[in-house]
This record gives C-alpha cells, structure tokens and sequence, in this order.
C-alpha cells in the first residue's frame, strides 16, 4: 500500500513491497528524484521499548545505545535502531533485524526506487553500515596493498638516492679490483728468462731467435730465423711449452732463411 | 547502481591496488638487491697498496751492468701496484743479465707487456721496451 500526500514524501508499507504494482512502482520512480520514498515497517518486525536513562542527563545516541546494549534480545551490531523522546523523562526505542530491513532496501534498490527513511512505530530507524552499501572491510582490502605500495615507492626513492651516492664509488671500487686482478696475472705469467732459457735449449742448430715479445693479454710473440722451418717446428715440439708455438706468417729475410712469426695464446 | 557493479567496482579498485602495490614491492626489493651488491663492494676491505717502486729497483740493478737506460718513467698505478716505463739497451749477455736479475730479486718486479728486439744499426746489442709492475713481500701479495 503506498500512502502519501500529493506532491509530497510516499510511505510504503514493508508488507506491499513484494506486491507493488506496476502503476505503483512508476509512480514512486517518478517521485524518488524529489521525495525518496520512506518505509514504514510492521509490527511484526519491530520491537520497542522505553529506556529510563540514569540520571537524566543528555538523551544521546551513544547514551541511549548503552542502555539498550543491556536490553535488546539480540547483539545491539545486529540491529537497526531508532530513539524518540519518551513518556517520564525515558527514551522510545524502536529497533528491527537488520537483514529484515536489508532485504527490503535490496527490493526497493531492484525496482528502482530511491528508498528514504525507515519509519519504525513512528520512529526512524537509523541505517549505520547498511549491507546494501560500501562495506568498510572493502575499503581495508583496498587499503592495505595501497599503503604497501606507497611506503614501497617512498623506500625505493630513498633507496635510488642511495644507490646514485654509492654508485661512483662502487664503480672505481669494482675498477681497481680489476686492474688489480690484471697486475695479479702478470705476475703468474712465467719470467722473461724462463722464456729465454727454453727457446736456447729449443732451437734446433742453424735456427736463431730474432725477436721475442708478450702483449698486454699474455700472448708470446716470437721471431725465428731458419733455414729449415719443418726441422724447427720438430725441434720446438719436443718442449711442452713452445710445443704450443703456433706459425702466424713467414717470410723469406735475406742472408738469414725464412723469419716465421710463431704466437703462443697463452702460455 | 546495482550491487552487482559495485561490487565488480570494489574488486577491480581491491585487485588494481594489491597489483600496484606488487609492483611497487618487487620494484623495491630490486633496488634492495642492487644496494646490498653496491654495500657490499665499498664494505670489502682495500686491499694493501704496493709502496715497491720499479723505477728505483730497475735503476739500481742496470747501474754497472752495461746496459744503457734508454728512458725510464713513472707510469701510475695498476690495481694499487706502481709501473715504470721502461727501454733498455746494450749487449745480449748483460742484457739477459740484468732482465734475470731484475725478476729474480725483490721487490718482485714483471713486465705486463715487453719486447726484446735487435738494436737498429747494431746487430749485436739488443733493445728492450717494457711497462714493469714492482710488489713487495712485506705489502702482502706477490708472487
């Protein structure tokens, strides 16, 4: 049933809801834009009482939902409560389920009317944290990775700067551990000597050594005069390591045979 | 608005924000990762510099050997060992004497690159161009 003056607030009864006809349901549709259409609840859904407040102070919200916490049949979380001035200085207090009342907020939404107050014994319900609306757990979830993410973009700022500080410092750090290394390797490789000493006792008769030399990698480059170049290459494989010469270029030298231009990688 | 598209609202703001706040993450622990391998590079001790100076070493071991100092020159460090220019000349016996000399006593000195050629215009004396590294035993390294 839908009451209502003309022009002004539609009520509709809780119990009609479910049945509105179409006639009824455009013409609260066409209505909701000016006067949001209130609910009025049955009786069968509401219980109500009168509270005397202790000492008679101030009649509000928090004071009255103190003295209901310890009356109401079920936890006061669970209920939609309203409170109006009472009889001898006490407060009416009407309440309802709140999935009752959630349920006739679903309907109203689903038929497209906009839904105003909640009308309970001549009392308005006040809808806290209605189900139909944003529950707040929503808003934590989003919440949560949200905050994450920001004191990640903050961290990581601060650790970019960090990070460009330490930069020229790592960098000639890591480039002396480098240059290092290199210094180290020079002194594993064997002695100018050593290397002398070998290509004496290798050379065959008749084969003279021309020019030696090492590059900044390591490789030995050596220059050998010989009349015979497959005798020398014989004579040279018998020491393990200027068995590992191998002949880069040869030429024909005048008074002196052929100069073979022979490497070692890495001796 | 129906419940259904809030509802698809909500879980879209929920998922947008749990993958921004991902991202955000990894982007930090990569930061956390890069800082820890730049720390840890600074925080390694230096290691001990050589005081072994070649130019000296190479000095005193030509001198009354017969062999001439062509051009000997400080050339800076290499990883916290100093290096000398170093070209050589005289004849082949006292030039081999002088190179076994010169890596044989201490400070340790070894040529990073070097070349021993005949001397132009005179075919018995040898000419020599290398860049000398010197480490000493008391600096902790060496070979």
């Amino acid at each position: 049933m839908v009451e209502g003056e003309p022009g002004g607030r539609a009520t509709i009864a809780a119990e009609t809801i479910g049945t509105l006809s179409a006639d009824g349901q455009a013409a609260l549709q066409g209505q909701a834009a000016t006067f949001p259409t209130a609910v009025r609840l049955t009786d069968v859904d509401i219980l109500t009482m009168t509270l005397p407040l202790p000492g008679g102070g101030r009649v509000t919200r928090a004071a009255v939902a103190r003295a209901l916490a310890r009356r109401t049949p079920v936890a006061l979380a669970r209920l939609y409560w309203g409170h109006a001035a009472g009889e001898n200085g006490g407060v009416r207090v009407a309440m309802a389920h709140r999935d009752r009342v959630d349920a006739l907020i679903a309907t109203l939404d689903e038929k497209g009317i906009t839904m105003g107050p909640v009308l309970a014994d001549g009392i308005v319900l006040v809808l806290d944290e209605r189900a139909g609306g944003r529950p707040s757990w929503w808003w934590l979830l989003a919440t949560i990775p949200l905050l994450t993410g920001i004191g990640g973009r903050v961290l990581t700022g601060a650790g970019e700067v960090r990070i460009a500080r330490l930069a020229p410092i790592a960098d000639a750090r890591a480039a002396d551990g480098v240059a290092r290394g290199r210094a180290a390797a020079v002194f594993a490789r064997p002695a100018i000597g050593d290397l002398l000493a070998r290509m004496d006792a290798g050379l065959p008769p008749g084969a003279t050594l021309h020019a030696i030399g090492m590059g900044g990698d390591g490789a030995v480059d050596v220059e050998i005069d010989t009349e015979d170049p497959g005798e020398l290459r014989d004579a040279l494989a018998r020491d393990p390591v200027l068995a590992r010469l191998r002949t880069v270029a040869q030429a024909a030298v005048a008074d002196r045979g052929i100069r073979m231009l022979m490497r070692i990688d890495r001796p | 608005m129906t419940g259904r598209v809030r509802f698809g609202l909500l879980a879209a703001l929920v998922l947008a924000t749990s993958l921004w706040g991902a991202a955000m993450v990894r982007r930090l622990n990569a930061v956390r990762m890069r800082e820890a391998a730049m720390l840890a590079v600074v925080r390694t001790p230096l290691p001990p510099r050589s005081g072994a100076d070649p130019v000296a070493r190479v000095r005193a071991d030509v001198a009354g050997s017969g062999v001439a100092i062509v051009r000997l020159a400080a050339g800076g460090r290499q990883g916290g060992v100093r290096r000398a220019l170093v070209t050589l000349a005289g004849p082949e016996p006292a030039m081999r004497d002088v190179l076994a000399r010169l890596e044989r006593g201490r400070p340790a000195i070894r040529f990073a690159e070097w070349r021993l050629v005949p001397e132009a215009g005179a075919a018995d004396r040898l000419r020599f161009e290398g860049v000398a590294l010197a480490w000493s035993d008391d600096d902790g390294g060496g070979q």
